[in-house]
């Protein structure tokens, strides 16, 4: 890793300038009533309770310590959390994993790198995204102005949460209009590399009953380089037009695939949220909202560069329904996404998804018995029109506590699928045994699948090109009988109450993740016709022999000082290991199918963050976070290079140390300054193979609510 | 993975519906709130009962609860109104002199308090959700990820509790008891 000196000498320095910060803590007995009734309680398996009891490995990032943070959008807040591997491939995108799995299996495309093994949702609703996988994250109607917290999982969780859970939850909980009658907020930034962002939102709330809030966002950053990644020749080039692919020709419309080569990211959003109490009983909460967007990321491979760019516009609605122990919801996501000039790539899409679950309480136990469904249409080109992947479930969860010490969870959920036609059980066994009032040991083991996806089940993709010389012929399909990626775990944990204020949570943990699948080549061959030569390429969606093994630790301490002081610090040592690895995958028939068991090295080691916030006084507060990871390895598929062999591209991440510096100022009661500084320390390391060097950014802000 | 018969998972969902149908149909739930965070509350809201906040002591007794007596024991001294705290006091039996509050967690000891809390005009609280349903006065549970104040109205009547009405409009009131 680089010098850390200096940033932990920071960190320490701003420690020591919030020492007295400490001794002006109020405790809870001075708190007001309005106060205490707005403490939030830390929630996981779909109960309210105790963060200190909650039987998986769990974190909750709040809507306060996200402010306080700087973070300037939903996933770079998930910094704060432990087990997260957080890098920004290019300002404003980034590439999520939970614990780890990156670039598993290696020597695959771009897409595969996505993380598809986490389960996102918006107040209970997936926003996983069934083209290939995984979750488009600027795709997100919501941003920060409208969330209340975000709640972490790590581990598979598909049996209370369904499919994708497969390494662990992202659930985004969106604020509710609280404040009696009529309130406006806003939120508004602006700084270097051109980066601004706005939102703003207005709450009615005529009573304890109904509340509303409409909100409504714009975000903007650009690159701060203006080079692309040319595979092919292994260079930088300067501009997409200089771009070759590695077939090799020019890249054909270059101007159309990247129409704005300095714009990084940009979206727009709305959104208006609902909820109704009729009774203490009855609840109805409806969201909807819209979203467009255009980002140049890390997604698709386009035969040329790293970053391609991608166009979503998409709609959602979301009825929440709670009748007594029912509750049922039901979500619907429409839009149109296209990554941008590759011919017959564009696709509609429509999602729906209806889950109905009921939740009986004994004395010392709960039982939640419940049935979902989802239907995902997809149309587009390159799936032969439209497709549809169905999943009908049936879960079962039991919480029981035989005694004051013990705890037990189990969960199971059946996943019947129109294509891979089967049906995929997967399980949740928890259980917690408290020694006492300040130590807690649980353990965990579980089985979660990913869902199936469009483009390796349905993919039906030929192209030919022919000329004087040469005829190419290519011909991709998927497979409808894939076995789906799994994921099964074991894990311990202890945590301990050092005092009411320090906490201590460790956890020990073991994946082993099978049934990976990727584009396999089955086919391939070159003949001569008098003075032709006629190539021909056949490939198919297969499973992989690969199997993926992790062990790993996290450990997390944090310290709360009342409302003005609060530190953390944490981090995750991993080592992934991968057995039956096909460096190149050709079937049998070539001759060339070779396995090897190996360290994977494409997760860090070590990688892990901090974070000291303090009120010196009343009206400032000030804020440090760091986040650290040390190298990896990303390994490309084999791509034909300009010295006229094959090469398999490596790239080396460097380790990073990123330090974010916060400082608010009140004004008034209803009016804050800021100025915020990301990556404060300017290390401008490329946090993904062959993406962009993001340096520092100085942002300042104002925020007002009325 | 093998195929089991898709017969098998709808008769699972079958059998899934049958249950939701047969089960006791059950009002919202409510997570527990921690000691600490109850504590505090429940000293804020003595406050709007007009019997405790008129200048009298006012003694706490816990039932079984250790870790709330020793949450509560920390409010010694603490002002309610023109009241204060004097005594906070634990046993797992009912208190030997008359206190002005009773904190009752068990379900299997709740009937006795209750009992004892009618019989002598004594203000019952609890930090078990549940228990306000079955008749102790005030309770707080977590809803929303936030505290609750639950407040059984037959039974402050019956513990002659005299609220402030500014407590109606911030809990959620019971109405008859199960």
């Amino acid at each position: 890793m680089k010098n850390i000196t200096q940033p932990f000498l920071l960190l320490l320095l701003l420690v020591f300038a919030c020492r007295n910060a400490h001794a002006d803590d109020r405790d809870l007995f001075d708190m007001s009533l309005d106060d205490l009734l707005d403490i939030r309680i830390e929630s996981v398996s779909k109960k309210e309770e105790s963060g200190f009891d909650t039987p998986l490995s769990s974190t909750v990032i709040t809507r306060q310590e996200i402010l306080n943070s700087g973070a300037t959008s939903i996933t770079e807040a998930l910094r704060l959390a432990p087990g997260m591997i957080v890098r920004e491939h290019s300002p404003g995108n980034f590439g999520i994993h939970i614990r780890g799995f990156d670039g598993v299996p290696p020597n695959t495309t771009f897409a595969m790198s996505a993380n598809m093994l986490t389960l996102v949702m918006i107040d209970g609703r997936p926003v996983y995204n069934y083209f290939s996988g995984g979750t488009f994250w600027e795709t997100l109607p919501t941003d920060l102005a409208d969330v209340e917290k975000i709640e972490i999982i790590r581990g598979p969780s598909a049996a209370l949460y369904g499919p994708n859970a497969a390494s662990g939850v992202v659930n985004i909980i969106t604020r509710k209009a609280e404040k009696a009658g009529t309130s406006f907020s806003a939120d508004i930034a602006a700084g270097e590399h051109h980066s601004r962002s706005g939102a703003g939102a207005l709450e009615y709330r005529p009573g304890d009953r109904f509340g509303m809030r409409l909100s409504a966002g714009h975000r903007r950053r650009d690159r701060q380089e203006t080079e692309y990644y040319e595979l092919y020749r292994d260079i930088y080039v300067s501009a997409p037009s200089e771009l070759y692919t590695y077939t090799p020709r020019p890249l054909s419309n270059s101007d159309a695939k990247f129409p704005d080569p300095d714009l990084s990211l940009e979206k727009y959003g709305a959104n208006a949220f609902m909820n109704f109490r009729p009774s203490d009983n009855i609840s109805l909460d409806l969201s909807l909202g819209l979203q467009d967007s255009r980002s140049q990321r890390l997604y698709l491979d386009n035969n040329a560069t790293t970053l391609t760019t991608f166009d979503s516009e998409t709609r959602y609605a979301d009825l929440r329904v709670g009748v007594f122990g029912f509750s049922g919801q039901i979500s619907y996501l429409t839009g149109e996404q296209e990554p941008l000039g590759i011919p017959r790539w564009p696709y509609d899409f429509s999602t729906l998804d209806i889950l109905l679950e009921y939740e009986y309480q004994g004395d010392n136990f709960e039982l939640r018995p419940g049935v979902s469904w989802r239907k995902a249409l997809y149309d587009a080109e390159f799936i032969g029109g439209e497709q549809e992947l169905g999943t009908a479930a049936v879960f079962f969860r039991a919480d029981y506590r035989p005694s004051e010490k013990w705890r037990l969870i189990a969960a199971v959920r059946a996943d019947s699928y129109n294509h891979p036609d089967d049906i995929y059980t997967s399980f949740q066994l928890a259980g917690t045994f408290k020694l006492n009032r300040n130590n807690i040991l649980r353990a965990v083991l579980a089985r979660a699948s990913r869902s199936p996806a469009m483009y390796p089940t349905y993919l039906d993709f030929t192209h030919e090109a022919d000329s004087d010389k040469m005829n190419t012929y290519m011909e991709h399909s998927g497979s409808k009988t894939l076995d789906l990626t799994t994921t099964n775990m074991i894990e311990f944990g202890y945590r301990r109450k050092f005092s009411d204020r320090f906490l201590l949570d460790a956890e020990a943990f073991c994946n082993f993740v099978r049934d990976y699948y990727a584009s396999c080549t089955v086919e391939t061959s070159a003949t001569r016709e008098g003075g032709k030569i006629f190539m021909r390429t056949v490939t198919g969606q297969k499973n992989l022999d690969v199997r993926a093994e992790q062990y790993g630790a996290t450990l997390a301490f944090s310290y709360t000082g009342g409302k003005n002081f609060f530190a953390k610090i944490f981090g995750t040592v991993q080592y992934t290991k991968l057995s039956d690895h096909a460096p190149n995958r050709y079937s049998e028939e070539c001759g060339e199918h070779t396995l090897e068991d190996r360290k994977h090295s494409g997760t860090p080691l070590f990688y892990g963050g901090a974070e000291v916030n303090c009120r010196p006084l009343r009206k400032l507060n000030l804020n440090a976070n760091a986040y650290f990871y040390t190298g990896s390895t990303y390994e490309y598929k084999t791509v034909n290079s300009e010295s006229g062999g094959r090469r398999t591209p490596v790239f080396e991440v460097e380790p990073k140390f990123l330090l974010n510096a916060k400082a608010s100022y009140g004004v008034s009661e209803n009016v804050l300054l800021y100025l915020n500084v990301r990556n404060l320390l300017n290390d401008s390391a490329r946090e993904f193979a062959w993406t962009d060097r993001i340096g520092r950014t100085f942002l300042f802000g104002l925020n007002v609510k009325y | 993975m093998k195929r089991p018969d898709k017969q098998i998972c709808m008769m699972s969902i079958f059998l899934c519906l049958i249950f939701c149908l047969v089960s006791d149909v059950r009002g919202e739930t409510y997570g527990n709130v921690p000691p600490a965070i109850q504590a505090a509350l429940f000293l804020k809201i003595f406050g709007l009962n007009n019997d405790m906040n008129g200048g009298k002591d006012i003694s706490v007794h816990v039932v079984s609860s250790p870790e709330f007596e020793k949450e509560m024991k920390k409010a010694v001294g603490k002002a309610v109104g023109k009241s204060k705290i004097t005594v906070v006091e634990g046993s797992s039996e009912l208190p030997s002199q008359k206190p002005s509050v009773i904190y009752v967690s068990d379900p299997e000891k709740a009937d006795e308090v209750m009992k004892y809390t009618r019989s002598n005009k004594i203000l019952s609280i609890t930090g078990t959700p549940d228990l306000v349903a079955k008749g102790v006065s005030l309770g707080l549970g977590a809803s929303g990820g936030k505290p609750k104040i639950l407040l059984n109205m037959p039974a402050s009547k019956y513990e002659g509790v005299n609220w402030n009405p500014a407590i109606f409009k911030i809990s959620v009131i019971f109405r008859k008891e199960e």
